[in-house]
């Protein structure tokens, strides 16, 4: 988009959108640095064929490192509410469920596998994919931090009926966040609709050209995203 | 001394901003989304309007200047836009194919000394 100053032959072009801050990336990069070695280490203690990595010394290793990872995972959505509270209320009210969502739910097979862009209505900062991986996240990270928590310091102390149903959950939770995680990879790294993603994640900024294509509505506002994508649509039907 | 209305949804910039302006004896109103700069602007007439892109979402700011171009009781309100966009960097480099009323444009985070400049100049062209 370029802007051109009153009177003058002078442009200003806009080329790149804030999109995260240094605190979100680098609270992003940190989740990822704990949660990798988290999964691991948690998938050596759950799978029966990979425990027999988990005996003696190597056994005493993994336990440390996942507990390790555990605290800095644990705390770090809190730090982040310290140290960015009007962000975090900002990135709450962006993931309230909207009606766009249910949108982007039924247009997502056709436009992620087939490629059809006009099918997908305009969508906010954060589409409903990003918001269900981010809800996800969210409840995995309590069902982590109410189950492993007790885990952790009441072996013996916990009813032992009690404490199986902490570890059922705790597993179920970790393979929901570890098939998100799957997902999550495979849009930011692979997919090529999703490449600006990581760059985001990365630099902070997303293009102007890539935020008006696939967030329409936080890039034009609500009103003329709608009026843009009726256009379309209607350009389209007429071919 | 001069009205002046800031548009920003970031209370600290508002805060800085308005300490700033104070300073020099400035009035200061201000509006935190396109919208409320619009209701705003409409009752109090401000003389001049420091104006941030990016609130209820990205171009917001911009058609803020879009519609007080196409209304007679704002369009001749001069607009400095200030704002932290990176590519706003390439300037002059592009041909518009868009015409946006803008005076001046700023880059966040801002000087003191060189936003007062230009609200400075941009009042004086109004005046004159």
């Amino acid at each position: 988009m370029t802007v051109q100053l009153k009177g003058r032959a002078e442009t200003v072009t806009i080329q790149w959108i804030p999109k995260y801050t240094v605190m979100e990336r680098l609270g992003h990069w940190i989740h990822t640095a704990t949660f990798v070695p988290l999964a691991i280490t948690g998938m050596i203690l759950y799978f029966p064929f990979l425990q027999p990595l988990a005996q003696g010394e190597a056994g005493l290793f993994i336990r440390l490192v996942h507990r390790g990872a555990a605290v800095i995972f644990g705390l770090l959505p809190i730090i982040y509410a310290i140290v960015e509270p009007r962000r975090l209320l900002l990135h709450i009210r962006e993931f309230l469920p909207r009606k766009e969502d249910i949108g982007w739910l039924k247009a997502a097979p056709a436009y992620y596998l087939l490629g059809k862009h006009e099918v997908m209505p305009p969508q906010g900062r954060f589409n409903a994919g990003e918001k269900l991986n981010g809800l996800m996240m969210i409840v995995t990270w309590f069902i982590f931090g109410i189950t492993g928590v007790p885990m952790w310091f009441g072996k013996g102390i916990i009813p032992p009926e009690l404490f199986r149903w902490l570890v059922v959950f705790h597993d179920l939770a970790m393979i929901v966040a570890v098939c998100m995680l799957l997902v999550h990879l495979y849009l930011a790294v692979a997919h090529p609709l999703m490449w600006a993603g990581l760059v985001s994640m990365r630099f902070g900024v997303t293009s102007a050209e890539y935020a008006a294509e696939h967030h329409a509505k936080w890039y034009y506002g609500p009103k003329r995203a709608m009026e843009i994508w009726e256009a379309k649509k209607r350009e389209g039907a007429h071919h | 001394m001069a009205k002046i209305l800031v548009v920003d949804d970031d209370p600290d910039f508002v805060s800085l901003t308005r300490r700033i302006l104070h300073g020099k004896g400035y009035e200061v109103i201000t509006a935190a989304s396109g919208q409320q700069a619009l209701a705003v602007m409409r009752k109090e007439k401000p003389d001049l309007v420091l104006l941030d892109i990016i609130m209820s979402y990205i171009l917001d700011g911009l058609d803020v200047s879009r519609e007080m171009a196409q209304e007679p009781e704002l369009k001749e309100i001069p607009v400095i836009m200030v704002t932290s966009l990176t590519g706003a960097r390439a300037q002059g480099v592009v041909p518009s194919g868009e015409y946006i009323p803008v005076d001046e444009w700023i880059h966040k985070p801002i000087d003191p000394d060189q936003l007062l400049a230009r609200i400075e100049k941009v009042l004086k062209g109004k005046a004159g």
